[in-house]
């Protein structure tokens, strides 16, 4: 006999037969960032100003990687 | 999605806006950034598949082949995803998006969890395997909806998959909507 977890029985409605992800499942998955939202916030939006297609100097490096 | 007051607590990306995000010459890209931005802010969890990866990783060696092919012109001959330089600019992109993602309160899903029940998405509202995976991820993951650029997730029904997109792309995705077709 296969046992099988509540979780499994767990859908979004008997319409719309998706499983819901456990809390277990998400929690697995989750990054755990270091410093303030603000601080982060900024940084990423210094990342996205950057654009890798418009910087010929990039050609030069090699990613972590390359081989 | 430039004026969205309540930013949703959790939001499923999809691959073309995170390289809207990423690409300064991409049209989507002012807004898709300032969102991203937003959204970290807010500590919005943004969830992510294995799938998105994928997508990503795909992209950003096309975009690569694209540019190379553009400096050296056509007698070149074929570029390939062998091509140090491409391989350096598909690094740079996928670099810089792993320097967002640790920087957000990301979620990474296994998509074995949820791939035997996106069939649904692909039945109802007619949605390529691909996005039926994004779509089902926002009902699975009890996210508020999907951050993207792509109006095709438009012909899901709004109460499962809430959309966040740029501005000029809300026209065409709401003509995709189940009701919107029905009357025309």
């Amino acid at each position: 006999m296969t046992m099988i977890s509540t979780d499994q029985h767990r859908y979004h409605s008997d319409d719309v037969p998706i499983r819901l992800l456990t809390a277990a499942e998400i929690d697995a998955g989750r990054n755990h960032p270091v410093g303030t939202p603000e601080d982060r916030a900024r940084e990423v939006a210094e990342i996205l100003s950057r654009s890798t297609f418009t910087d010929s100097k990039r050609l030069d490096r090699r990613p972590a990687w390359y081989l | 999605m430039e004026d969205c007051q309540q930013l949703p607590a959790g939001v499923v990306l999809e691959t073309g806006l995170v390289v809207s995000a990423l690409e300064g010459s991409d049209p989507h890209h002012r807004a898709c950034s300032a969102f991203l931005e937003r959204i970290v802010r807010a500590r919005t969890a943004l969830f992510y598949n294995d799938l998105f990866e994928l997508e990503l990783h795909e992209r950003a060696f096309e975009l690569g082949t694209r540019e190379v092919r553009r400096r050296t012109g056509p007698p070149s001959g074929a570029v390939r995803y062998t091509n140090p330089e491409v391989r350096s600019l598909a690094g740079d992109l996928l670099d810089r998006w792993h320097a967002v993602v640790v920087r957000a309160d990301a979620v990474h899903v296994e998509l074995p969890n949820m791939l035997e029940d996106v069939r649904y998405f692909m039945e109802r509202a007619g949605l390529s395997a691909a996005h039926a995976v994004q779509a089902g991820m926002v009902v699975a993951s009890g996210a508020d909806g999907i951050a993207t650029v792509e109006d095709r997730f438009g012909a899901v029904n709004e109460t499962l998959v809430r959309m966040y997109t740029p501005q000029r792309l809300v026209r065409r995705s709401r003509s995709r909507r189940p009701t919107a077709r029905a009357t025309m």
